[in-house]
């Protein structure tokens, strides 16, 4: 009952309290939605349009940077490698996170704190202390430069977020399923995946979505791991729209658009789901 | 019930291995590093049916690079590269050329790492300052020979090969002849002021910078963000006008008979911190990219910029017309009691192309050959005729009146200015680091011109160690 009074409170609240917090709210919203709208709107301007005023509107809705960056760069090439290398290490990230996650937080077995102290160390490490490192060991393995190269460190830091949110979950799911599930003769592994998992999706999504955003976006190992130019991904393509003395900024813009797409329509595909599981996340982890 | 669990999972991680294995159509088995990039070499021509494959043996050269091929239309050098390579690979089509290219700063981040293991690619790009560390490591081959045989070699201008030379041998052919510090003046903006020509003492110059900042014009636009723009392009040449060409010499060289406490260093330091807080720049000089403010210059926002001759081809692709006519080009002033020679700039070559020591004899000449043709006197006369540029190889009788404005101005300059070494290529890269990041905070006024000098010097004691 005392939530319901502070939510009608709020409703029926002040006026000038009201504007306040929603200023303050669109204040903050427009800092976000403004870049992406500004990226959108500039990459329709000519250079010397945009050097004039960065921030003015285009005079006209003009495609050429478009046109310009997929004739001259391998953007959709990019965004392929970009979508296998994201795609396959989230299913591991996912799969492996999941059943770490959930053997860490329903078994009580010998060595059980130190495994999961073990992976939220994994969390603790500074990439560039391991760059070096990394491209020795991928090297000599014969691991360096091929089209699954970027999935093994992918899927190893993702892992540790994955499992320490699937643990905190998993803590709060009642027993009692697994128990009428057993009772019901399902076995171990048909509980896990058939009645375990769906009730984890919700932080599951939260994992795969906050995963998608970090994968999509790496850069130092693409960098560093990958030489062939076919198997570039996108974060490393952008590069080279900045030149090393000047920089034609609208096309640049118009090849960061056409990047962030696919993030943008996969979050309002699943924006419900996506501030559920954000919520999920908060709550319980 | 456990063990059931652990089974499947097992197998699953097994089969997800699994696919991830057997998509490589050759995984090396090979505890040898060299073979490993060769056999992920001949996995391209299989993955690219379209691909010609000339004979059963084809060679594969590989180079990385930061000349971007996007950014061809607007970079000089870029465009010399790549008209050099497609002419060697239509002379020698059974030759596979693997390129990997990436933009500048990431190139240099990559290439260290590769360093770090000593896996190189056959040619790849090296910066003056890298020279001593990449050759202590081996991972150079020596180019005196192929120098000393090269046809054109008298052509190559005087000390373009400072920098790649290690003990008595070359391990670089220039690929990048720099002037780094050139001063681009909207000559219509200071005659309204009242100069007619830029001016050839520091009063005048402080004279106009306050008179630009009441009229609010940016006096000169600077992008330091990324540490190299003011130390390169000023200090390079302000602190020869200072200490003379022997005094950096010594620096060079690190025989100890120079010191970057030397009072006319801290001089040259001070003058640098008396400009920026007279406000010379841009506000934003130290947080500002080159791109934006060399735009401010080229929209003519700015009524001048310090920066190297790289900056030419950006302003005659970028700049708005009024500007691209009325731009002149000057040195800086000479300084009250310094030790350098007046009519003098910092210039040399930048960066270098090196090659990987080589195993196989016949491909090492194959990779000489291109290396040679990539930095030799053609790349030079194609930059010279086509964009009148200053190029490693010294190329006569060419035709200045086609060209922009601006350059032609360049041109005219170069005739008669003696060029002196820029700091961050000959320098020790550890030293360069310290002082990049110094001369900001100087620029910045949070540090001081001595505390500054007795940093860097403290590192250069390290490095002589």
């Amino acid at each position: 009952m005392r939530k319901k009074d502070i939510t009608e409170k709020t409703y029926h609240g002040n006026l000038p309290a009201k504007i306040l917090v929603n200023l303050v709210l669109m204040i903050f919203s427009i800092t976000c939605i403004f870049p992406a709208i500004w990226l959108f709107y500039s990459s329709m301007k000519t250079k010397s349009e945009f050097f004039e005023n960065p921030v003015s509107l285009p005079s006209a809705l003009d495609f050429s940077n478009y046109i310009n960056v997929l004739q001259k760069s391998d953007m959709l090439l990019w965004m392929k490698n970009t979508a296998r290398n994201t795609f396959l290490s989230l299913i591991l990230i996912l799969l492996i996170g999941f059943v770490v996650g959930y053997f860490v937080a329903r078994f009580d077995f010998k060595g059980r704190k130190l495994l999961y102290a073990y992976f939220l160390l994994g969390m603790l490490i500074p990439i560039h202390a391991i760059m070096i490192p990394m491209y020795i060991l991928f090297t000599k393995a014969g691991l360096g430069d091929s089209w699954y190269t970027l999935i093994f460190p992918y899927t190893a830091f993702g892992i540790p977020i994955s499992v320490f949110l699937v643990e905190s979950y998993v803590q709060n799911v009642p027993r009692e399923l697994e128990e009428a599930a057993a009772i019901d003769g399902s076995s171990f592994s048909r509980t896990l995946f058939s009645i375990i998992l769906p009730v984890c999706k919700p932080i599951l999504v939260t994992i795969g979505i906050i995963q998608f955003f970090a994968l999509w976006n790496e850069f130092t190992y693409s960098l560093i791991l990958l030489s062939d130019e076919r198997l570039k991904t996108i974060s490393v393509g952008l590069t080279i729209f900045k030149g090393q003395y000047s920089t034609d900024y609208p096309q640049m813009m118009a090849a960061m658009f056409m990047a962030i797409l696919p993030a943008i329509i996969l979050y309002f595909t699943f924006s419900k789901q996506i501030i559920k599981g954000m919520v999920a996340g908060a709550v319980k982890g | 019930m456990k063990k059931k669990l652990a089974a499947v999972l097992m197998s699953s991680v097994l089969a997800l291995s699994l696919t991830a294995c057997g998509g490589g159509e050759t995984t090396s088995t090979d505890s040898n590093g060299e073979q490993q990039t060769q056999e992920v070499q001949q996995q391209q021509p299989a993955e690219q049916p379209t691909e010609e494959k000339a004979g059963n043996e084809q060679v594969e050269i590989t180079i990385t690079h930061f000349n971007i091929e996007e950014q061809r239309e607007q970079t000089a050098d870029y465009d010399g590269f790549y008209t050099m390579l497609e002419a060697w690979q239509e002379a020698h089509p059974d030759v596979k050329i693997t390129q990997s290219v990436l933009a500048t700063a990431d190139y240099e981040t990559k290439i260290q790492a590769q360093a770090a293991v000593g896996d190189m690619p056959d040619l790849f790009c090296v910066k003056g300052s890298w020279f001593k560390n990449f050759v202590s490591s081996d991972l150079l081959a020596p180019m005196s020979g192929a120098i000393e045989a090269y046809e054109h070699k008298d052509a190559f201008r005087e000390g373009v090969f400072d920098a790649a030379t290690v003990g008595n041998e070359i391990y670089g052919i220039p690929i990048q002849f720099s002037v780094s510090s050139l001063v681009y003046y909207n000559a219509p903006m200071w005659e309204e002021i009242g100069y007619s020509e830029f001016p050839a003492t520091w009063d005048e110059i402080y004279d106009a910078i306050d008179k630009f900042n009441e009229k609010g014009i940016t006096p000169f636009s600077l992008g330091n963000l990324d540490k190299w723009p003011a130390e390169s392009c000023i200090l390079s040449a302000l602190g020869d006008r200072y200490t003379g060409n022997e005094w950096t010499n010594n620096i060079i060289a690190n025989n100890g008979q120079s010191s970057f406490t030397d009072p006319e260093f801290v001089s040259a330091l001070e003058h640098l911190q008396n400009m920026a807080q007279r406000g010379a720049f841009n506000a934003d000089f130290n947080t500002s990219p080159t791109g934006p403010a060399a735009e401010l210059y080229n929209q003519g926002q700015a009524a001048a910029t310090i920066n190297g001759f790289w900056n030419l081809a950006n302003i005659n692709a970028n700049a708005t017309d009024e500007v691209k006519a009325n731009t002149k080009i000057a040195i800086l002033p000479t300084v009250e009691g310094g030790k350098g020679a007046a009519g003098s700039t910092s210039g040399g070559c930048g960066w270098y192309m090196g090659m990987a020591p080589q195993e196989d004899p016949e491909k090492a000449a194959l990779v000489e050959d291109l290396l040679m043709h990539l930095g030799g006197y053609e790349y030079s006369v194609f930059l010279t005729e086509k964009y009148g540029l200053v190029a490693p190889s010294v190329v006569e009788g060419v035709d200045v009146s086609t060209f922009p404005p601006a350059t032609q101005e360049y041109i005219k300059l170069m005739q008669n200015v003696q060029l002196t070494p820029i700091y961050d290529i000959l320098m020790d890269a550890s030293v360069i680091e310290v002082m990049n990041s110094d001369v900001q905070e100087l620029m910045n006024g949070s540090k001081d011109a001595q505390t500054v000098a007795e940093e860097i010097q403290a590192e250069l004691d390290n490095v002589g160690k």
